[in-house]
């Protein structure tokens, strides 16, 4: 009886670190990319400004505001991943398993929020999804851009 | 409803280890894990033939069929024990030292969790399905878990990351701790009318999710570079464009 329940708590607790360690490895595999600045500034997203507040100074958290905005960054990305430049209308495996994991973060934000405990720590985990989307997003327009026209391209047929 | 999610899984997980082992085969990715391969190809042909075949010929209910899945099942845990001591000799690839000790701790470990399986199945072979069966591989799953993620830990502490073997021992976990927890929750609550359907449901979905993993790892992360290379390859000839025009004006 000891066993089997130590089994299942254990087993239960590896099941949601793996998952949640998939989730991290495919957030990694374009970590060090900088498509995402296009992006930012052409939608006026804001996890930027958000991380930079939460990683540059150690000021407390205005929790409302930063999960309003990252909420909002949340839903203008995955409109423009299915709609922009995407002729199949849907998201892609890996991007679909990220907006569950996403999901999952930031119901587990409210919780530690009113726990009072590692809100900064979910907050930089949600802006890093944020940033692996906006990659995504700003490496298919770019490829676009290069299979019909160049910016320079586009300049000279005018 | 729920023999037809259940059905839904097994089937999406088919073509899903059909992928996999075309991706290892295609571009010769075998030659880079061969462990990883034969694993591969053994599930795959226990999961979508001989189940199948026994599941055809005798029926779910049957006892015939109960047997080949719990023993197969065992003997698809073990292999992946040895997929898992063969894994922790690539990542000892970089400290060689650590290697031989290493190595005498997981044959032993090995030979000791066979002997234990062989001698437990053949004094309960007549009564093997029930209690003892889920208590058994609950044990056997926790034990391949454990050691699968000190291999992770291992693989964490490494200077040199290897990011695809990172993910093929994430899949791996999460092969294992599923099902382990859903036998655990069976062995503790007692195996009532739903629990079968219930463990069924729990494993093709944790299989599933495993599976797609690989998948990715073998896929996805190629085409990454792939893309890449293409990338640069493609902004390089519009650099040579624009250079021409530039010196044409």
């Amino acid at each position: 009886m000891v066993v089997a329940t130590l089994v299942l708590i254990l087993s239960t607790a590896l099941l949601l670190f793996y998952l949640q360690a998939i989730c991290q490895k495919i957030l990694q595999r374009r970590a060090h990319q900088e498509f995402y600045h296009s992006i930012v500034n052409a939608n006026r997203l804001e996890f930027p400004f958000v991380r930079s507040a939460i990683e540059d100074y150690d000021a407390p958290l205005d929790y409302s505001r930063f999960r309003m905005q990252l909420k909002c960054d949340f839903l203008a990305l995955t409109y423009l991943l299915k709609n922009a430049a995407n002729s199949s209308q849907k998201l892609a495996k890996d991007e679909k398993l990220l907006v569950l994991y996403f999901r999952v973060l930031f119901f587990f934000l409210g919780v530690f929020h009113m726990a009072g405990i590692g809100e900064k720590v979910f907050m930089l985990k949600l802006t890093s999804i944020l940033e692996y989307f906006s990659n995504v997003l700003g490496e298919r327009v770019s490829k676009i851009r290069f299979g019909n026209m160049t910016a320079s391209e586009y300049l000279l047929s005018l | 409803m729920n023999s037809l999610i259940i059905h839904g899984l097994q089937y999406i997980g088919y073509t899903i280890e059909v992928f996999v082992l075309a991706a290892l085969m295609v571009k010769g990715r075998w030659r880079k894990y061969p462990e990883f391969t034969l694993f591969a190809i053994g599930y795959a042909l226990i999961d979508t033939i001989l189940r199948p075949i026994i599941l055809f010929h005798y029926g779910q209910a049957s006892l015939q069929y109960r047997y080949c899945y719990w023993l197969s099942d065992a003997a698809l845990t073990l292999g992946a024990f040895l997929l898992i001591a063969f894994f922790f000799r690539r990542a000892c690839a970089e400290k060689k030292d650590h290697w031989p000790l290493l190595r005498s701790i997981l044959s032993s470990v090995f030979i000791l969790i066979t002997l234990i399986s062989i001698f437990s199945i053949s004094s309960h072979y007549h009564h093997l399905i029930g209690d003892f069966v889920v208590e058994f591989q609950q044990n056997l799953y926790f034990g391949c878990l454990v050691l699968n993620t000190l291999l992770y830990v291992m693989l964490t502490q490494m200077e040199k990351v290897d990011e695809e073997l990172n993910l093929l021992v994430c899949g791996l976990g999460v092969q294992f701790a599923g099902p382990a927890a859903v036998m655990a929750l069976i062995y503790l609550i007692g195996i009532g009318v739903h629990a079968p359907a219930f463990f069924e449901l729990c494993t093709q979905a944790c299989t599933l999710a495993t599976w797609l993993t690989w998948l990715y790892t073998l896929v996805c992360k190629r085409s990454a570079e792939s893309a890449s290379v293409r990338e640069r390859t493609e902004t390089s000839a519009f650099a040579k464009v624009s250079m021409r025009r530039l010196s044409e004006v």
